[in-house]
């Protein structure tokens, strides 16, 4: 049972046009695996079907070789490229909050990068920039021990000096049970700490590769290969 | 897992309406005065109908906000960005519901006993209160003279009435904004056309259901008594049939179908 992620002739329509089709690949814990494409390429898509936020038409996701529910959710930490905090709430109350509902929450992780970070737990997250409030998000799923996390563009939105520590803390918080699944456009931002990528286009997977492997076959970066694969 | 949707449901929906709880009591001590100077003339007269013109509606706008915020709340806590939150929380789909149903009929109960009290507040003394009480009896001894003994399960049959009612209406607003989700765009105009859809079938099968009602009781005289022998048992019944239909729509919509933008 080493495969934490599994998914299976995965497809889904939206009104007629295929937002994912025949979607398959694995991922193995203690790995990062970067999700990357272009706008619209599907990857919200599979990151909302493995979180159980939509259905599949046809195919299956198994995590952890149970399909998404319950039992998944409590081991997956999802950051969405949403700000899905209630804004009237301060940040300690969203500790107390992840803390009543997820069991692998640690506070006290939480507390330290809050205060690594400067965020002012007692302030409220109407008075944060949108910066400090993804920068509130990402403190809260990466302070999971889950054994999938699921980001969804996590450092979209984040100054260039912050975005190093957030890397960082994806790389230190994760454990070699752990899996890390990062959906994201800026790949030269992150490209140091993956160990996988999965390119996504028009909802199929166009290349699964481990990064070593691109860089020897291909002698280039992932970042110029994305440019090139995908040029306008 | 019910238990800690529902207390952080109570603690998002009491920062609004425990004030506005407060205030309605706060305006009643008010108004306890201001309605003693009812009868005079001049400004102070003017001054003390205004303030009970005003008493009037707060009374309506207590416990119309207490409908509508939590319908909103329905809305915007489930269904809009939040909802990335709370439907990846390891909770099932229908302790959602039912943690925002019950927390739900607990405000309106609230609200209700607040305009109770707040009643009380303004127009109690001891010649009101007595004659309330004196109402009360009354009304209880008309009850136990039309159905004699079974009095008791009138009254009872008459709260489960009132309170699955209560029920049914919520959930048919649920069911409803489930539905409007259903559509990419125009989320909410889907709602209301989804409410008005049901709410037009619904009360064409009473109207339906009544017609052999109609034609039976005509043919045989049906006494006061057969209210909580059949009619009673039979609301009970439909109403809950109707609750189920909602709740079990609302969480199979919200377990495949969900659409979050």
């Amino acid at each position: 049972m080493n495969s934490i992620l599994q998914c299976e002739s995965l497809s889904k329509k939206f009104s007629g046009s295929a937002a994912l089709s025949n979607i398959n690949f694995t991922i193995e814990r203690g790995r990062i695996i970067g999700l990357l494409g272009p706008n619209g390429s599907g990857k919200t898509t599979l990151l909302k079907i493995i979180n159980g936020l939509l259905v599949p038409d046809t195919g299956k996701v198994q995590i952890s070789g149970m399909e998404p529910g319950i039992e998944t959710k409590k081991i997956v930490s999802y950051l969405p490229e949403r700000t899905y905090l209630a804004d009237w709430m301060k940040v300690s109350d969203t500790i107390d909050f992840f803390k009543d509902f997820y069991g692998d929450f640690d506070a006290k992780i939480a507390d330290d990068m809050l205060k690594r970070l400067k965020i002012d737990p007692n302030k409220k997250l109407k008075t944060l920039s949108k910066g400090t409030k993804e920068k509130v998000q990402l403190i809260l799923v990466m302070s999971r021990r889950a054994e999938l996390y699921c980001l969804d563009e996590p450092i979209g939105g984040v100054d260039p000096a912050s975005r190093d520590y957030i890397v960082n803390t994806i790389i230190t918080n994760y454990n070699e049970n752990a899996a890390v699944l990062i959906s994201t456009h800026l790949i030269a931002e992150i490209e140091n700490i993956l160990d996988e990528v999965i390119i996504l286009k028009d909802g199929t997977v166009i290349l699964h590769s481990s990064v070593d492997d691109i860089r020897t076959k291909e002698g280039k970066s992932i970042d110029s290969l994305f440019r090139e694969v995908f040029k306008c | 897992m019910l238990n800690k949707l529902m207390k952080h449901e109570l603690r998002a929906t009491s920062r609004l309406l425990v004030p506005l709880y407060l205030i309605l009591l706060f305006i009643s001590i008010i108004n306890r005065f201001a309605f003693k100077l009812y009868s005079y003339s001049g400004i102070v007269g003017i001054i003390s109908k205004f303030l009970i013109v005003t008493y009037v509606i707060s009374i309506f706008v207590v416990i119309i906000v207490t409908v509508l915020y939590m319908i909103t709340r329905f809305y915007k806590n489930l269904l809009t960005d939040e909802g990335y939150l709370m439907f990846t929380l390891p909770a099932k789909t229908h302790q959602l519901i039912t943690s925002k149903l019950l927390i739900t009929l607990l405000w309106l109960i609230i609200g209700i006993i607040a305009v109770l009290i707040s009643l009380l507040i303004v127009f109690a003394v001891p010649d009101t209160v007595s004659y309330t009480i004196n109402e009360i009896k009354e009304i209880m001894s008309i009850l136990s003279r039309e159905f004699g003994g079974s009095w008791v399960l009138v009254f009872t049959e008459l709260i489960f009435i009132s309170l699955l009612s209560l029920v049914g209406n919520i959930l048919l607003i649920y069911v409803s904004i489930a539905l409007g989700q259903l559509f990419s765009n125009h989320k909410i105009i889907g709602s209301f056309a989804a409410y008005m859809i049901i709410y037009t079938v619904i009360q064409f099968l009473m109207i339906l259901m009544l017609i052999p009602f109609g034609v039976y009781t005509s043919k045989n005289s049906m006494g006061v008594s057969s209210l909580p022998q059949v009619i009673f048992p039979a609301a009970i019944i439909i109403l809950m049939l109707g609750c189920t239909c909602f709740y079990l729509a609302t969480d199979y919509i919200f377990k495949r179908k969900l659409n979050l933008d």
